[in-house]
């Protein structure tokens, strides 16, 4: 994909990954339209960058169709999405030390699974349809993580991203054939606010020790491994690391 | 020279894995239990491949029975003629 000039969709593009992201595609000359749920960051963002940008709830079906639907009616047809929204919650399957929620609750399972996993479902299903309508040659990357390998304490989430991972590869090889491509990326773990707000700072050192390089990720380096799933337009149906090396 | 008719049963027999001359002559996607949505996407990259054209919506849609695919192609040909 030629980014000079294309509409990329990003959702949760308000901050963290997701700004990074959008950041960079403007760095590329591309033209990121920002879809979040926090209407106050996404004015301050969009006004910062002068870029378009839409508030929703992902995991509104009729919200996201609705939102997809005025999207192109306004700008277009998306060239690329980034799916990047999402939300980092942890809990084990049983604490049994906890006496009075000894077991997994099933309301964060559901929380956690239609925030990372039903909201990429949900928009791909109303991008990709516009492109194959269109037939324009998209690109859906969406972020995924090294929790999809199995993290401990992280049911839902590892679900989740393993499930953004899986439907990656079955959308690669459903709409291949017209040329749309489905890329995920997997970051490991992310120097931003929110993971230093949710992860301890002792675990965050042994994180960075059992990592190769010794270092966590910053943005910039998702965002460009994002960029360029974007414009090889040989890379479909797989999912990209970028830990550092800590699930080699 | 093969004929509209054989070539497009030849792109409908590769794009479901079949002889073509398992494929009908009344051939369509609601008719011919292989022609799924799927097989549908492979005629559709065979059918761009083989006409080196960008087939629209509309194509798309008519080129669900044999006999709207050869009407495809021979609109396709026109175009390029």
């Amino acid at each position: 994909m030629n980014l000079a000039g294309a509409l990329v969709l990003v959702t949760g593009g308000a901050s963290g990954l997701g700004l990074a992201t959008a950041e960079s595609l403007q760095q590329a000359e591309a033209i990121p339209i920002i879809l979040d749920r926090d209407r106050e960051m996404l004015d301050a963002v969009t006004t910062r960058l002068g870029c378009p940008g839409f508030a929703v709830d992902l995991t509104d079906s009729v919200a996201v169709d609705a939102v997809v639907a005025a999207v192109c009616e306004k700008h277009g047809t998306p060239l690329g999405l980034v799916n990047n929204a999402g939300i980092l919650r942890s809990a084990p399957l049983l604490s049994l030390g906890n006496a009075e929620n000894p077991r997994h609750s099933l309301e964060l399972w559901n929380e956690v699974l239609a925030a990372n996993l039903t909201s990429v479902f949900l928009v791909t299903r109303a991008v990709a349809d516009r492109m194959a309508r269109r037939r324009v040659r998209g690109v859906i990357v969406s972020m995924s993580s090294v929790s999809a390998k199995g993290n401990a304490g992280q049911t839902a989430y590892s679900a989740a991203k393993a499930g953004v991972e899986a439907m990656t590869r079955v959308w690669a090889k459903e709409l291949g054939p017209l040329g749309l491509r489905f890329v995920a990326v997997a970051p490991g773990y992310v120097d931003t606010p929110s993971t230093r707000a949710a992860v301890p700072e002792d675990i965050l050192e042994n994180l960075r020790r059992e990592t190769a390089l010794r270092r966590l990720c910053k943005p910039e380096s998702i965002a460009a491994t994002v960029i360029f799933a974007l414009q090889n337009d040989m890379i479909t149906g797989t999912t990209l690391s970028v830990d550092g090396g800590l699930t080699m | 020279m093969m004929s509209e008719i054989q070539y497009a049963k030849s792109l409908l027999a590769d794009a479901l894995r079949l002889d073509p001359g398992r494929i009908p002559d009344d051939a369509a996607m609601k008719t011919l239990r292989q022609w799924d949505s799927l097989a549908h996407m492979e005629l559709i990259a065979l059918t761009e491949e083989g006409l080196a054209v960008t087939l629209t919506m509309d194509d798309i849609v008519r080129m669900t029975s044999l006999h709207g695919l050869v009407a495809v192609l021979a609109d396709h040909r026109k175009t390029v003629a």
